[in-house]
């Protein structure tokens, strides 16, 4: 090939890189492993000294939920097509542009939203933009964010809006885990642009009076920014039905998996009001008609929205993001269906129920908003001792505590977060009320 | 391929030219005709059946809190069975032109190279895939070990100091580089004078659209006649007022720019820091680093350069490099190895703001580590070479096309690992845009795409030919662009009317650019287009004639 | 020796109508009008400072018109020059170009040279077709023809090029502005012929393409930009344009498409303004200018805005001259240079260098401008 091109040599390609920005011999890695049975020992190795939630007994949640992964979920995103393929126009890629634009369909149908964007990174990404959004629509500085909001959510959000709005926070009434209805009253005023809500909070509580807190922020002229957990709206209504504006999260439940945290998209959802719509940062996918009559076509919409067309004059910025997790959501919500979801969010209210109605009556735990509504997660508090201590000796068990949130409600004492999902049993929390009840005893 | 009811020729005649194949195929991608799967719902159908509680607590749900907040009907998803979900879907992966399957040279840019199938049993083994990030370090001490040596190899490939894994994407770390930027000069009390970031227009669109999302004033270098940045306009535009300068080397017109170590110098000598884009770094693995042209910061795009799949547009991975002195501004929870193993320690107080949840895209830092352990530092500096006499190759032999010609090449100076093409010059004489002319090659089954926005070179397209192609598959896309070159010459209509041998013919996406006609799901083009009548819920509503924004000009995407 | 023998026709009329904010100078009427407002032909002037390397050039002769027609300029130039047409008493400007063109065809020259804008452009395409090379030293109102040099000193180096033999001919457009689409408010050029011109890597402007009205929010963040920069108390003009007119749209503003109009603290103190009623407008103080380059060709001064006389180009300061464009315009322009073409080399040089050009709210890009 260097003869075809009239080279001798393959240096003379670099001729334009500098003798002084060069590597000086090679680099130190180590060596390459000659074949992939060296290569997948060695790996499958490393991979062996993890030991994974499915040995032990874990509650952990607190943003990455242990869900089921339908083997069709793998199925289809490990498909070589759609793994391999990028930024292909229609004509090229069609069966991803159908594959993504279902995807948000179906969350448009579970969302009861007109308008949902092709997944951006994950939830954290989604509500800071969601914020900002709102922020453009209303041309006010201001937001008002939940105090029961995850604390990296919130520094992601806090970093965000930097320098576009400042953040207000509204605190949790203590004795319901709910918003402080009365605290936002007080913050509500013309230069708030959006009150952020999440349902179910960092608690697991439902923010059960939404829909009375949605017109109070309406009447303010502000949005209202919901973040959620698709898979709950088998359970929960959706948030557009008792007046959320945007609603946002992340599709890690929806048949993606854990991977260490590491497997996340952001959704951001809104009626098909114009002017929330430019201001959606996310390439948006639309039907078309194609020159052939009754052929289904898929393109952008509003393309000129978009940091692609219109470099730093576009709204936000739109990059490579989790476009396939979006594909394998769709996947999971096409076989869970209507009722399944059902089911689940069924399945889950019980067994959180269950949980707190189990672990009210061990000594030494408070369960500090059990009068409300959960789902998936619940909150306790150990008089006594620390979440760090509980969960060791838990771990010695083989059991895995619920997260440590204590650094975030420093008033509210030794709280840790439970989850329950239907991968648990009634025995697993039975099992673990009862180590529980060793542990502190 | 054209069937011919009486042959022509004798079996014997058609026998003997079956091995004769061209370069240029006779191709059509699959074609379905998939309806919408919401076409696919029967009553009753389920596609997956999940684990249900005890009847004994379901059955309390309605006395219990949780009662007041269920909903009243189940949400509106269509009900299919599992086999007509994996039909269905498996259609529509065969209807996407995967790099697995197509010479994907000419989503240029993009780095199109392959994925090893080895890597995807580690990316979804249950080992990684089961495990919650908050279970305690001792439990995760594998992929603790992995990250924490990808960190070392990714130091070494750009010769920074420190690595943060933790940005969801390239764009994403080029956001996380912005707030470092940010950071730092805050951290040195000049944060409020440095409030300008300059950039270059062959820089990736991200440069200039997050350091604008941070709030900076964003200046935009153009290039000179040769392409590169006009050192003078640099010179001038520095001042102490510059945050950063963020540059891409090689820019996406391929070229090196040889004076990048005297850019970063200029902007040194004001304050600013460097922040050097690598997303096209695949063609100076183990030939020059980061560090080595003096830039503080840096960042790879592992879905590009560690060959880390696509996945239609993510999930991706991004890794950010530092020097010392910037580590202390890196997002997210640094590993260290101490004496109980691999450990995550928090980030300290001047680190910025976590990039993501958690610690990264843990099966594509997975799959890159992996990647680079398969290669060596051998291997990854013959990935480099074979990536820039591939492309070297392509060049040479695109450039002899009447009509194409290859932007800001210098006699002496050979473009890396990709070059920008111009078919200004077929355009002018046939009236075929470069635009037409990618629809056309989607009939050969391949990709081509123009260049990022604004077209500062006329009629572009942009083709990276990485490691991951043969010479015969070279020739065949070098073939097939030839041929519709061809085309544009003597069947321009032909061309305009193309895609002919798609999944789908082509799109008439006015409609979608429309407020009063898009239809950005299913449900919205039931309301819009099929009559479907809804009531509205409880919602935010513009105030009393406040004026709509001016929108910008209609746009669309190729 | 061979001789170069370079034809030369002056339109000693073009360009009459800049000063007075005209839009050109075509047509009787026009130029008498010209001529009661103190509109100063510059045309000999400029072919001038075109000729004035060739001086001393013993292969070089100019052939050309008597008088007004190019001698004077030959003469004031100091270059050998040969009369081969003179005036007709009856004669309008048209016919003496046409005639003298058709004349120089007749003798063969090597190149002709013309002094004039797009309506003279179009007298000559007539005659000439593509039988003749040719070239324009920029001297009217309106250039948006691609025949036309920059400046007179690129014309110059282009003829200079050409004794040496060192350039290729290309075909190229000769336009001139739609007026039916300019009264209805529309800037779109029309296509009258092509001629053949010397190709140059600098010199040759490029044709104007017709100016699509720039996106909204484009514009209205460039807008933003330039209301963020505007100075209380001091007046600043706005030069003609699509992009100008749509950012004074966006600022609540109706501009003229093709004149100067002033603001001062909010308020349009002047429309469509010629050079007196500029140097009268902007008063002894400071005063801004917002100009975006003419689209296609990349001129930031001296064309279409020629009100602008070097009285009051002399006390502009460079700072605060704004440029501003679109970020698809500067596209088209490969990020330029921009043009100058003002009324003086010293002018030319003052405004020349790096500039940021405003192409956005808090976005700039900076811009050679040459």
């Amino acid at each position: 090939m260097l003869s075809a091109i009239g080279v001798d040599d393959i240096e003379q390609l670099y001729a334009s890189i500098p003798d002084a920005l060069r590597v000086e011999g090679a680099l130190s890695l180590p060596p390459a492993f000659r074949s992939e049975v060296e290569l997948k020992r060695h790996v499958d190795g490393i991979l062996a000294t993890n030991v994974t939630t499915t040995e032990v007994l874990s509650f952990l949640g607190a943003g990455c939920y242990p869900h089921y992964v339908p083997a069709v979920c793998s199925e289809v995103n490990s498909r070589a097509e759609f793994l391999t393929a990028y930024a292909g126009e229609p004509y090229e890629d069609h069966g991803k542009w159908q594959a993504i634009f279902e995807y948000t369909s179906l969350m448009a149908e579970l969302l009861e939203m007109d308008v949902v964007n092709v997944p951006n990174y994950d939830g954290h990404q989604a509500a800071a933009t969601a914020l900002r959004m709102a922020v453009r629509v209303t041309g006010r500085r201001s937001v008002i964010v939940s105090a029961a909001v995850p604390a990296a959510k919130r520094a992601k959000i806090d970093t965000y809006l930097a320098g576009a709005a400042d953040v207000l926070t509204v605190p949790i009434d203590p004795a319901t885990g709910r918003i402080d209805r009365t605290a936002l009253g007080g913050l509500l005023d013309d230069t708030i642009a959006a009150v952020f809500i999440e349902s179910p909070n960092v608690f697991g509580v439902v923010e059960s009076d939404a829909a009375s807190l949605a017109t109070a922020v309406h009447a303010a002229g502000a949005l209202v920014v919901c973040s959620t957990d698709p898979i709950a709206l088998g359970f929960l209504p959706a948030p557009a039905s008792w007046g959320a504006d945007i609603v946002c999260g992340d599709i890690q439940s929806l048949g993606l998996g854990m991977h260490f945290g590491g497997a996340n998209g952001g959704f951001i959802a809104s009626h098909d009001e114009e002017r929330i719509v430019f201001e959606y940062p996310s390439r948006l996918f639309g039907l078309a008609p194609t020159a052939v009559d009754g052929e289904i076509g898929f393109c952008d919409v509003a393309y000129e929205r978009t940091s692609l067309a219109m470099r730093e004059e576009g709204v936000e910025w739109v990059g490579t993001a989790a476009a396939l997790w979006g594909i394998t959501a769709g996947v999971y919500l096409s076989l869970v269906g209507p009722r399944g979801l059902r089911e689940l969010g069924d399945t889950i209210a019980a067994y959180t129920r269950y949980a707190i109605e189990s672990l009210s009556g061990v000594p030494g735990v408070e369960l500090p908003f059990r009068g409300s509504a959960h789902w998936r997660e619940l909150v306790v508090r150990y008089r006594d001792t620390t979440v760090a201590e509980v969960n060791e000796r838990l771990r010695e068990r083989g059991i895995l505590g619920g997260a440590d949130i204590s650094d975030q409600f420093p008033g509210l004492g030794q709280l840790s977060v439970f989850c329950l999902t239907e991968l648990h049993e009634q025995a697993d929390i039975d099992r673990l009320v009862s180590e529980l009840r060793e542990v502190l005893a | 391929m054209t069937i011919v009811s009486e042959p022509t020729a004798t079996r014997d005649e058609r026998l003997s030219r079956i091995t004769r194949k061209g370069l240029v195929r006779d191709y059509h991608a699959p074609r379905w005709d998939e309806p919408l799967i919401f076409d696919l719902h029967s009553d009753g159908q389920r596609g997956v059946m999940l684990p249900e509680a005890p009847s004994s607590l379901t059955s309390a749900i309605g006395s219990s809190p949780e009662g007041s907040v269920r909903r009243a009907e189940r949400p509106g998803l269509p009900e299919i069975g599992q086999p007509q979900v994996l039909r269905h879907f498996l259609r529509l992966s065969q209807e996407t032109l995967g790099a697995d399957l197509n010479v994907d040279i000419g989503q240029g840019t993009c780095t199109m190279k392959y994925s090893p199938k080895i890597n995807e049993s580690f990316a979804g083994s249950p080992k990684s895939v089961d495990l919650h990030p908050l279970q305690h370090h001792s439990m995760a001490q594998g992929t603790l070990r992995i990250l924490s040596e990808l960190e070392q190899y990714l130091a070494e490939i750009s010769g920074m100091d420190a690595i943060s894994l933790q940005a969801g994407a390239g764009s994403a770390a080029i956001y996380s580089n912005v707030k470092i930027v940010q950071a730092y000069h805050e951290s040195r009390g000049d944060a409020d004078t440095r409030d300008e970031i300059v950039t270059t227009i062959f820089s990736h669109p991200s440069n200039a659209a997050t350091a604008r999302t941070a709030g900076y004033k964003v200046i935009t270098l153009y290039p000179g006649e040769d392409g590169f940045v006009d050192f003078e306009a640099l010179t001038a535009v520095l001042s102490e007022r510059t945050a950063a300068i963020m540059i891409t080397n090689p820019e996406d017109t391929g070229i090196f720019n040889p004076r990048i170590a005297e850019l970063v110098e200029a902007a040194h000598a004001v304050g600013a820091l460097c922040v050097y884009d690598q997303a096209n770094a695949n063609g100076v693995l183990g030939i020059t680093r980061a560090r080595a042209a003096g830039f503080d910061l840096c960042h790879f795009n592992l879905h590009k350069t560690f060959s880390t799949p696509h996945a239609c547009g993510g999930p991706a991975a991004g890794a950010i490099g530092a020097t010392r002195e910037l580590e202390p501004f890196l997002p997210g929870p640094r590993v260290r190895l101490g004496d109980g193993g691999y450990q995550l320690i928090d980030a300290g107080p001047l680190a910025t703001a976590p990039a993501r949840p958690f610690y990264g895209v843990i099966p594509n830092l997975i799959r890159a580590y992996a990647w680079i352990r398969a290669m060596g530092a051998d291997g990854l500096r013959e990935v480099a070479e074979i990536a820039v006499l591939n492309n070297n190759y392509v060049m040479n032999a695109l450039t002899r096309i009447d009509g194409v010609t290859a932007a800001y090449i210098q006699e002496g100076s050979p473009p890396i690992e990709q070059v920008r093409y111009s078919w200004a010059g077929l355009t002018q004489d046939t009236g075929i845009t470069s635009g037409e002319i990618g629809q056309r090659l989607a009939d050969f089954g391949m990709h081509y795409w123009t260049s990022h926005h604004p077209y500062v070179v006329p009629e572009p397209a942009t083709i990276e030919p990485t490691e991951s192609y043969s010479r015969r598959e070279l020739d065949e896309y070098i073939a097939s662009l030839a041929q519709v070159a061809q085309e544009a010459r003597h069947s321009p209509d032909f061309v305009r009317a193309a895609p002919h041998r798609s999944s789908v013919h082509q799109i008439d996406s006015e409609a979608m650019n429309d407020p009063d006609t898009w239809a950005t799901s299913w449900r919205a083009y039931r309301r819009k287009h099929l009559g479907e009548q809804r009531d509205m819920p409880d919602h935010w509503k513009p105030e009393e004639g406040a004026p709509a924004k001016p929108r910008p000009p209609k746009a669309f995407h190729r | 020796m061979s001789v170069f023998r370079c034809g030369l026709i002056v339109n000693p009329v073009a360009g009459l109508g800049g000063e007075a904010a005209l839009k050109g100078s075509d047509g009787e009427a026009t130029q008498r009008l010209a001529t009661q407002r103190g509109g100063i032909s510059r045309a000999t002037e400029r072919a001038v400072r075109a000729l004035l390397p060739f001086g001393a050039l013993p292969d070089f002769e100019v052939v050309t018109g008597a008088g007004v027609l190019g001698a004077d300029a030959a003469e004031r130039a100091g270059v050998r020059h040969r009369v081969v047409y003179r005036q007709a008493e009856e004669s309008s400007t048209a016919s003496d170009t046409k005639r003298l063109a058709g004349m120089l065809v007749g003798e063969r020259v090597d190149l002709i040279v013309f002094a004039g804008g797009d309506g003279t452009a179009r007298d000559l395409c007539e005659v000439l077709g593509e039988s003749q090379t040719v070239l324009g030293i920029p001297s009217g109102v309106k250039m948006h023809s691609a025949v036309f040099a920059v400046t007179p000193e690129d014309a110059g180096n282009i003829i200079q090029a050409s004794m040496r033999g060192a350039v290729d001919r290309v075909v190229a457009d000769v336009v001139d502005i739609d007026e039916a689409a300019r009264r209805s408010g529309r800037l779109r050029s029309r296509l009258y012929g092509r001629m053949l011109v010397p190709h140059a890597a600098r010199g040759i402007q490029s044709g104007k393409r017709s100016s699509v009205p720039p996106g909204s929010t484009t514009v209205a963040g460039i807008a933003a930009e330039v209301a963020a920069r505007l100075r209380p108390g001091e007046t600043c003009l706005f030069g003609p344009g699509t992009t100008v007119q749509a950012i004074g749209r966006s600022l609540g503003f109706e501009f003229s498409l093709l004149g100067v109009d002033a603001v001062r603290d909010g308020v349009v103190v002047g429309t469509d303004l010629d050079a007196a009623g500029l140097n009268r407008t902007v008063g002894s103080g400071r005063f801004q200018v917002v100009v975006s380059p003419v689209g296609g060709q990349g001129i930031v001064l001296g064309r279409g805005n020629q009100q602008m006389d070097d009285r009051l180009l002399e006390r502009l300061s460079p700072d605060d001259l704004i440029v501003a464009c679109t970020v698809q315009k500067l596209g088209e322009l490969a990020g330029g240079p921009l043009l100058l073409d003002a009324p003086t080399v010293a002018l030319n040089r003052k405004f020349a260098g790096i500039r940021r050009v405003v192409t956005g709210y808090r976005q700039e890009a900076a811009v050679r401008v040459s």
